[in-house]
């Protein structure tokens, strides 16, 4: 039965299939040059006809196509030219706007010997459009990069959110423990942030948890400390390697840096700006401590400064069990 | 069945004068220096070819795979372990992906870097031994030894193996090269060995 089909009818199969085939014969010169392709390039199968491929596709010479060709047609043997490493090689478009603004299809081909056809089909030239395919991939990449730092990034203030906070915490923390090395643990409050918000509304706050954000993290050393906002208004600042004695002098240098960028606070009382309250704890973790011991001493430091009125750096150090004023 | 000290010295020859003209085909493509050798050329049963893969500490592989025929047939494979190749296709892609992220879309990079390689031993072989063989498009696989299933089955097969290393970006990346032929293939190959072998005076 397969026999039974005639030429015609097969080159009409070639004409209407939905990929793009040129059929080149010996000295390369074009014998087949499909619908598809014609639509997708500016010669059609009559202008084609008989030429050189080289002539056609000026941009094959010295190229990995014209070397697979040379393979197909001398050594019988086929190739795969992938969009990754060739991508837009042949000048093809999906319709006359691309081909104006030059936007070339990605493709994917195939170059395979005739081995069994008469000497006029030496080698069979076999493209795709993998344009949506290669969209597609990018979309995707870009998507994944998104979720990737969405993961652990705080979206308002863009230093890490709680979650990552608490991974690296607990890495740094179990390097503490090993090392048997000081680690710092600062908590900190924005003062009478309720009473801000009331006054100036959710969006200015915004603006002033970014910027005191940006101001701690140009304090901080990017390379070892962990900056991240905890919840809602409270940041967290680890600080490996920092004894309790250069911690008090950070904290304290924040809460005074924090205060020369002079934010406005008409809803204060006195002196009239932002100001801020931290808690600190230091400890060279034991093999039994954890991370939680660290994180509420911390916490308690914090309580102890804001109940004091706030705009206070309050240590508690964690041996003694009593509170100090830093600075 | 084995190579004698000449046939696996002629072979090494062969396969290494592929791999350098596959070399110069990649170097061109990714405008780099890329270095292939195949340093050692061993004949072995297929149930111990598992012996040479299995043996690494390697469980995931990715595979690329033509057939070739004529003279002689041949299942001609390139095997890396997954990691040294995606290593590799990052290298020619673009070192800003992440190993994790690559897609198929690489993964039809490292089926081209397959054909390359594979055409080119293949070529050299039937170069100089005047003959001619027809090959299959590639395929490509990514799996764990089991789907390596060429290494299982009752007939008596063959499995020429090389060791391949292959340089790129100054980075050096290990695998290997499969020929699984039957016993009366690899023969069909040994005649034509010792044909080239008397032809160039040596036997």
């Amino acid at each position: 039965m397969m026999a039974d089909l005639e030429c015609g009818t097969l080159c009409s199969v070639i004409d209407n299939l939905e990929v793009g085939v040129i059929i080149i014969n010996t000295e390369r010169r074009v014998v087949r040059w499909n619908n598809w392709l014609a639509a997708r390039n500016c010669h059609s199968a009559e202008q084609a006809d008989g030429k050189l491929l080289l002539e056609l596709f000026p941009e094959i010479v010295g190229s990995r196509l014209e070397m697979a060709i040379d393979h197909a047609i001398r050594d019988r043997m086929p190739s795969l030219l992938s969009p990754a490493l060739h991508g837009t090689l042949l000048p093809l478009y999906q319709n006359a706007e691309d081909r104006k603004r030059n936007r070339r299809m990605h493709q994917l081909i195939h170059v395979i010997p005739l081995t069994d056809a008469p000497l006029q089909a030496a080698c069979l030239i076999q493209i795709n459009d993998v344009t949506a395919t290669v969209s597609r991939e990018r979309v995707l990449r870009q998507q994944a990069e998104n979720l990737r730092r969405n993961s652990f990034v705080d979206p308002l203030t863009g230093i890490y959110n709680r979650r990552k906070f608490d991974e690296l915490f607990a890495l740094e923390f179990a390097k503490a423990q090993r090392q048997q090395k000081p680690i710092a643990m600062i908590m900190l409050d924005i003062d009478q942030i309720g009473a801000y918000t009331a006054w100036y509304g959710n969006e200015q706050r915004d603006l002033v948890l970014r910027d005191i954000a940006a101001e701690l993290k140009a304090a901080i050393q990017p390379a070892g400390d962990i900056l991240a906002r905890f919840d809602n208004e409270r940041f967290a600042l680890a600080l490996p390697g920092m004894d309790e004695k250069s911690a008090c002098l950070f904290a304290e240098n924040l809460r005074l840096r924090i205060g020369t960028l002079k934010i406005a606070n008409e809803s204060e009382t006195e002196g009239k700006l932002v100001t801020i309250s931290l808690g600190l704890a230091v400890m060279v973790p034991e093999a039994s401590a954890d991370t939680h011991t660290l994180l509420s001493s911390a916490d308690v430091a914090l309580y102890q400064a804001t109940h004091e009125g706030g705009n206070a750096a309050v240590c508690f150090s964690v041996e003694e069990g009593n509170f100090h004023t830093c600075g | 069945m084995d190579l004698n000290e000449l046939q696996r010295d002629a072979l090494g020859e062969i396969f290494n004068i592929g791999v350098g003209r596959a070399a110069s085909s990649l170097s061109q493509i990714v405008n780099d220096t890329v270095l292939l050798s195949a340093p050692e050329v061993t004949l072995v049963h297929r149930s111990d070819a598992a012996k040479v893969l299995l043996g690494s500490e390697f469980r995931q592989f990715s595979t690329v795979s033509q057939h070739f025929s004529g003279a002689f047939d041949a299942e001609a494979m390139l095997v890396f372990p997954e990691s040294n190749a995606l290593e590799i296709v990052r290298l020619m892609v673009g070192p800003h992906m992440s190993i994790e992220e690559l897609s198929e879309f690489e993964q039809e990079a490292m089926c081209e870097v397959g054909n390359i390689i594979l055409n080119a031993c293949m070529s050299a072989l039937a170069d100089l031994f005047h003959l001619s063989l027809n090959g299959t498009l590639p395929i490509h696989r990514f799996g764990d030894t089991e789907s390596l299933s060429f290494l299982e089955g009752d007939e008596q097969q063959m499995i020429l193996v090389l060791q391949v290393d292959m340089t790129i970006s100054q980075q050096r990346v290990q695998g290997h090269i499969l020929f699984l032929l039957s016993v009366v293939s690899m023969q069909s190959l040994l005649d034509c060995l010792d044909n080239y072998l008397r032809e160039q005076g040596l036997l």
